[in-house]
This record gives structure tokens, sequence and C-alpha cells, in this order.
């Protein structure tokens, strides 16, 4: 079992990360609000996402194949469910990492939502093919 | 003049307010979307959608101001403007959002 750090990380008995304001020092305020600015750029990414994919579901009820575009829809709403809670993650994560004067964790959620994407910008292709044939 | 503290503070909480109204925003188009697609199809339904406005006209309307002037008394006061709360609703409001809209749309 590894012990609490404080970087957010839980041991493997599932023990919680103490509370944000209980670690570390308070940093530069321009540092937190950054963060906070990220996260709500993540949030209106999931937005645009759920957007899309409402749309694509029950807007266009004639185009292109309907196993593809309902398929599509349902990647861009997985997407938007992966970004919005990766948002909250990457914003408590970083401002942990602010307040230990550590350098900020990478994590992977660019590069899902990266490959997700040209995914969906591939079938998005495909599908406007298929609707221009039929 | 230009290296006030207080000058630099109030660009940032202005963005950072900003931020929060583009938010506030972009979840009452989506929400105002979520409405039309789902209009007829059972009381319940439209209501993620009007959730979803409803929070973003809170986050537009009151959200952004209100953090406008908590960062700067907050900085002022040397403490640090940490708005938990807030991130917290937000983002519990988009995940309710995608996984309602997921359910209506491609499982119901």
């Amino acid at each position: 079992m590894r012990a609490v750090d404080g970087t957010g990380r839980t041991g493997f008995r599932g023990r919680r990360a103490p509370p944000l304001r209980e670690v570390g020092t308070d940093p530069d305020y321009r540092f937190t609000l950054a963060n906070e600015r990220t996260f709500l750029a993540w949030l209106r990414t999931a937005l645009g996402l759920v957007a899309g994919g409402a749309a694509l579901a029950s807007l266009l009820p004639g185009f292109g194949p309907q196993p593809l575009r309902l398929g599509l829809a349902a990647l861009l709403l997985a997407l938007a469910l992966l970004i919005s809670v990766g948002s909250y993650r990457r914003w408590e994560r970083a401002e942990r990492a602010l307040r230990l004067r550590k350098p900020l964790p990478s994590g992977i959620l660019p590069r899902i939502v990266a490959s997700g994407l040209a995914v969906a910008v591939l079938a998005t292709l495909l599908l406007v093919l298929l609707d221009l044939r039929s | 003049m230009t290296d006030s503290p207080l000058l630099d503070a109030t660009t940032a909480a202005e963005r950072t307010s900003l931020a929060w109204q583009r938010t506030g925003l972009a979840m009452v188009v989506t929400g105002a979307l979520l409405v039309h697609t789902q209009v007829g199809a059972g009381a319940l339904r439209p209501l993620s959608g009007v959730v979803l406005v409803a929070a973003g006209v809170v986050a537009a309307a009151l959200v952004a101001p209100l953090r406008y002037r908590t960062v700067l008394r907050r900085v002022d006061a040397q403490r640090s403007p940490l708005g938990g709360a807030a991130v917290v609703g937000a983002c519990l409001v988009v995940c309710a959002a995608t996984v309602t809209t997921a359910i209506t749309l491609l499982v119901g």
C-alpha cells in the first residue's frame, strides 16, 4: 500500500487525498485563476460535443446510414462524458500540484480527446460521403 | 502603476469572470438545443435541457459577477481565490446533462 502523498493519488486501500485547502501553501493567484479558466474551457468543449451529439442523433433523421450516424453521436457523447469527468480531475490535480510547488501533472485526457476526435472526423467524412451517394 | 498588484488582479479576475460567462452561454445554447431535440416525448424528457439552461443563466448572470468580486476580495486579503464549489457545481451539471442526453437520445 502506498501512503497518501498529497498529489491526489490514493493508496491501494482507497484512502482519500486530503482536501485541497489543507495541502501545501497558497500559490500565486494567477495560476489558480488560469487553472480555473482551463477547467471551464474543457467544460465548454464537452458542451459543444453534447450539442453535436444531440443534433446528430435527432435533428438530422435522413443524414447517412442510421447506425453510423447514431454511432458517431454516441462517440461524441462518450467523449463529452470523459471530458466533463476528466476536467474536474485535471483541475483538482493541477491545483494540488500548484499548492505543493510540484510540476503540473500531464494526464491522458488530451490524448484521448485528440484520438477520439480524429475518429469522429473520419466517421463524419464517411457519413457525408455515404449521404452524397444515396 | 503598471506593476500594481491590484491592476493585475482586475484583468485576471475579469478574464476568469468572462470565462464563466462564456461557459454559461454555452450551457444556455446547448440546453436550448436539448429542449428542442427532446420535445414531445414525455413530460420529463425536456428536463435535462431546462436544467442546463437554468444552470447557464446562473453561471453567466450570478457566478460570473460574483466570482469577479470574490477573486478581487481574496487577492486583496492575500488569500487564494480557490473556487471549489462553483467548479464542482458546473462539472456536475455538465456530467448530468451529458448522461441524460445519451440515455434519452440513444437508449430511450
